[in-house]
Order: C-alpha cells, then sequence, then structure tokens
C-alpha cells in the first residue's frame, strides 16, 4: 500500500446525544454540530431546506444489533 | 489512486461504539441525500432505510418486495431497487442495487456493490481502515 492519505475523522460522539436516539439528525458539513433533529425524516428536510448538511439515523439508545453495538 | 485511512467513527456518547462509516451521498433522479454508510462485510446487497427511498424518490410501491434475513432474525420484508452511491473522497460513484427497510441507521453499505467498486483493508488492532477504488486483477 503505497502513500496513504489521511481522511477527516468523524466523531460523532462528541456531538450526538442520547436525545438523538433513534432519530434523523442533520450534522453541519464540517461535522461539528447538530444542525436539527426529528423523529421524521421528511419533515427535518424542510426545515433544513437548502442548507448544506448531512443526514445520519442514530441508532436507538436500546438498540443491541449485532451490527450496531 | 493512493489508498485514503479512516479512523473508525464513534457514534454516540450513549454507546461509544465504533464503526466504519465514511460519507456517501444517494443519487436520485430529482434528489440526492447526503449521509453516512456504515461498511460491512456481513451484509450481502446494500441496505437503506425505507425514509431514504422517499428523500430521493424512489416510489417503493413499484419495487419488488424481498424477503430479508440475517442477525436481527428472518421473516423481514424489504423493497428491491437500484440507485447510484456517490463516494465525494474519492469523486467517484457507481451504482448499486439495494433494499429499502426499516433500518436502525441510515445505510448499510454490502458486497453489492460497494465491495465490487472499492478495496477495504479492516486494520481494527491499529484502530482504522482504507479504501481505495478495486482495481482488476
Amino acid at each position: 500500500m503505497s502513500s496513504d492519505t489521511k481522511i477527516q475523522e468523524y466523531n460523532l460522539s462528541k456531538i450526538l446525544k442520547e436525545e438523538h436516539g433513534g432519530k434523523w439528525i442533520a450534522i453541519s458539513s464540517d461535522y461539528k454540530s447538530v444542525v436539527a433533529f426529528s423523529q421524521n425524516l421528511s419533515e427535518l428536510r424542510k426545515d433544513i431546506g437548502k442548507k448544506k448538511v448531512v443526514y445520519i439515523k442514530a441508532l436507538p439508545n436500546d438498540t443491541a444489533y449485532a451490527f450496531l453495538r | 489512486m493512493p489508498w485514503k485511512k479512516y479512523p473508525y467513527t464513534l457514534y454516540t456518547a450513549a454507546h461509544m461504539s465504533d464503526r466504519a462509516f465514511i460519507q456517501v451521498v444517494v443519487k436520485g433522479e430529482r434528489e440526492t441525500f447526503p449521509s453516512f454508510g456504515l461498511i460491512d462485510s456481513g451484509c450481502r446487497t446494500t441496505m437503506m432505510d425505507t425514509a431514504i427511498a422517499d428523500a430521493i424518490g424512489i416510489d417503493l410501491s413499484t419495487c419488488k418486495l424481498v424477503g430479508v434475513g440475517g442477525i436481527g432474525g428472518e421473516g423481514k420484508k424489504g423493497y428491491e431497487s437500484s440507485t447510484t452511491i456517490y463516494v465525494p473522497d474519492f469523486e467517484y460513484e457507481f451504482e448499486t442495487p439495494v433494499v429499502f427497510m426499516d433500518l436502525p441507521t441510515s445505510i448499510i453499505l454490502g458486497h453489492r456493490d460497494f465491495f465490487l467498486h472499492f478495496d477495504i483493508l479492516f486494520q481494527r488492532k491499529k484502530e482504522e481502515f482504507s479504501l481505495n477504488i478495486a482495481r482488476s486483477l
């Protein structure tokens, strides 16, 4: 493997809190803050409008899926 | 193209779990959806939460209903379709089959077809993984 390039870390644990569990989150494009969150993705997208964000569905706080915990 | 090295993503403070996430953009005919995808070598077909289908303009009522099984159990149903995934870090996109179903996360990047387009090196002990566009043998 030659000349690896290090990519920016997405440390979401700094911004995702327990209240976000199971909800759709809009994260700022620099990954440093939560812009908004909602149980419903279409409502969240309406609220966000044209702002540049990245969406993620945060796993529920009580989830124990093998691939998630 | 040089390999790109990623640290595992710490997910939530509640779980303190770390996963192999990368940023992707799902492209529909009219809408795009920037999100994170979890790279999962145990997942055969790329899967997305049903809410993403609505966001990119896919009508699930026109999709084939398929059975989905796995660690989470058998007897679940999903909607089979296809879409385009763009990976910004590589400025690379590919078409892939996808199954939409209710998921506890946004996107799971599986063998079909993420693993056909990217070489992936997991190095758990170093707390990192690396990606490169797959080269023909």
